[in-house]
């Protein structure tokens, strides 16, 4: 099974929800050792479970960071195709030899001419990556 | 003197360190601990260290820092170098081993001319550029034999982004090496400053890299791109080295299009074709818009046209300085018209927020020339950029 970046940032995500999660429990012991008296033991723990609960939030936040800015590199390109006599158009992922204005064959719809009138880079999604910092897989066009 | 901490507690200063933890920061521990002595012998520790070892210790922190920044660029820059071998073996399938050449290539400098005295300069720069461009082609050329022209020039361009990738990793070697070695603060804290930057251009270049081996349109293609609708189907001549023009009629007004041959990636001199037609046609040329790709602000949106005036094209200068040379002296009217976007975005392959402002600049250029011309008159429109994947 390949491992995809989705799953690392789960993998992440659950270490980080461990320690995040420990660090809860020993401040609540620390809690205790303080509501006995043993302000040594509270400190202990205090400092514990600060140092856990920063140390989880950062690893998390620093994997999405990672996460955003891998999902921003990888750049689907698509080549558009368009006949001149119909309009019929096919936006179809880019193929080595493909450039604009290139002839590519008859249409499907007319036996028009068609013709590859673009060549771009899909952009990332706007307004967030969602909470791994992944957005959903492109669909195929 | 005293220290008057609280209402019940005074501390002489020579008593700081007899009585462990003297202040009393963390309420309820208890001073005569084990923790309170270590608090307090890492506290006034921590404080002796940093007033005597704390820029060195800054310096460690900025050096470890740039150590693995560093070594993230090697990283590209032998990911571009591999990408670079295993294209020229693909496309071009060489009869020798290309190493060797491709070496040398990727440690390929440029001496500019002397400017003591300037005038000439530009030639000078002009030819040096061409004796340079000339010589990556042949040796490209050389390990490529089944490569055609658009590919060499794809190749080409592929060198080119592995070369400045490699420059970027032995400058910031060299710089970095030169800091330990000499433990300068100043020197380390320079290059921790621009590394953000750099590393942003050490990025898209290791993009582009990718883009130029498979023949992509990049951003700074925008030019070309909207001149090519307009060539579509129109007679088309080569002038000048790597450059074509074409001739269409807009609103009754004759207009040269022109941009550097596609679809392989190529620049071209725009500067020498738009002088060729100027002089074809005697100087009788009502205007010359020059259409480029150019370096947005941050905040602003890429893809935004905007329109000013002047020689719209980037490079050293030679080529701009030719065509102003060219509209001063049969006094035409130089417009721009750009297409902006990131520095990034300009050698990534092209975006679709630019590629959709290819309609919206033809209806720009066409208002223009109706704007600032009349019928009969003649008009140039130059697509300035890198043509890769962009045929005519």
């Amino acid at each position: 099974m390949s491992r995809t970046p989705r799953t690392y940032a789960y993998m992440v995500v659950l270490f980080s929800a461990l320690v995040f999660a420990y660090s809860l429990y020993v401040l609540y012991s620390a809690v205790g050792y303080y509501e006995k008296g043993d302000t040594m033991n509270f400190y202990y723990g205090l400092f514990a479970a600060g140092v856990g609960m920063v140390l989880s939030i950062s690893s998390f936040l620093h994997m999405r960071k990672r996460l955003v800015a891998i999902q921003r590199s990888i750049l689907r390109v698509l080549t558009t195709v368009i006949c001149e006599k119909c309009g019929f158009k096919i936006v179809r992922n880019f193929g080595v030899g493909d450039y604009v204005n290139r002839q590519v064959g008859k249409c499907q719809q007319c036996d028009g001419m068609m013709y590859i009138t673009t060549v771009y880079a899909e952009e990332p999604p706007k307004g967030g990556h969602g909470l791994f910092g992944l957005s959903k897989s492109p669909s195929s066009t | 003197m005293t220290f008057h901490v609280g209402a019940d507690m005074h501390i002489s200063p020579i008593a700081l360190f007899d009585n462990g933890l003297p202040l009393q920061i963390l309420p309820g521990l208890d001073q005569k601990s084990a923790l309170g002595n270590l608090m307090s012998v890492l506290m006034y520790g921590s404080f002796i260290f940093f007033i005597f070892f704390g820029q060195k210790f800054q310096v460690r922190i900025m050096l470890l820092e740039i150590d693995g920044t560093v070594k993230k660029l090697e990283f590209m820059k032998n990911d571009a170098k591999n990408l670079l071998f295993k294209t020229i073996k693909e496309v071009g399938k060489p009869t020798i081993d290309p190493t060797t050449t491709l070496n040398r290539l990727l440690e390929q400098f440029l001496i500019s001319p002397v400017d003591m005295d300037p005038a000439g300069i530009v030639y000078k720069f002009d030819h040096l550029l061409d004796v340079r461009d000339t010589k990556f082609k042949d040796e490209v050329k050389s390990i490529s034999p089944a490569a055609d022209d658009s590919q060499v020039n794809n190749l080409e361009n592929l060198v080119e982004g592995a070369l400045s990738l490699n420059t970027i990793f032995r400058i910031v070697r060299h710089f970095y090496l030169l800091g330990k070695r000499t433990s300068s603060f100043y020197i380390i804290l320079q290059l921790q400053m621009i590394l953000p930057l750099v590393m942003q251009e050490a990025d898209a270049l290791v993009g582009a890299c990718k883009a130029f081996s498979q023949g992509q349109p990049i951003g700074d293609g925008i030019g070309p791109l909207v001149v090519s609708r307009l060539m579509k189907d129109k007679e088309k001549r080569k002038v000048e080295k790597d450059m074509v023009v074409a001739e269409t009629l807009i609103e009754g007004r004759k207009v040269f299009l022109t941009k550097a041959e596609g679809p392989g990636g190529n620049v071209g001199k725009p500067g020498d074709a738009i002088r060729r037609i100027v002089e074809e046609q005697e100087g009788k040329v009502s205007m010359i818009i020059m259409l480029d790709a150019a370096l947005k602000f941050e905040g602003e949106e890429s893809g935004q046209i905007g329109e000013g005036i002047g020689a719209a094209i980037g490079g050293i200068g030679t080529e701009r300085f030719k065509i102003e040379e060219e509209a001063h002296k049969f006094k035409i009217p130089v417009y721009a018209m750009i297409v902006k976007q990131s520095i990034q975005e300009a050698i990534l392959p092209m975006k679709k927020s630019i590629s959709d402002a290819v309609d919206p600049t033809l209806a720009r250029i066409k208002s223009l020339i109706l704007e600032q011309s009349k019928e009969g008159d003649v008009v140039i429109v130059a697509g300035i950029g890198n043509t890769m994947g962009v045929a005519q």
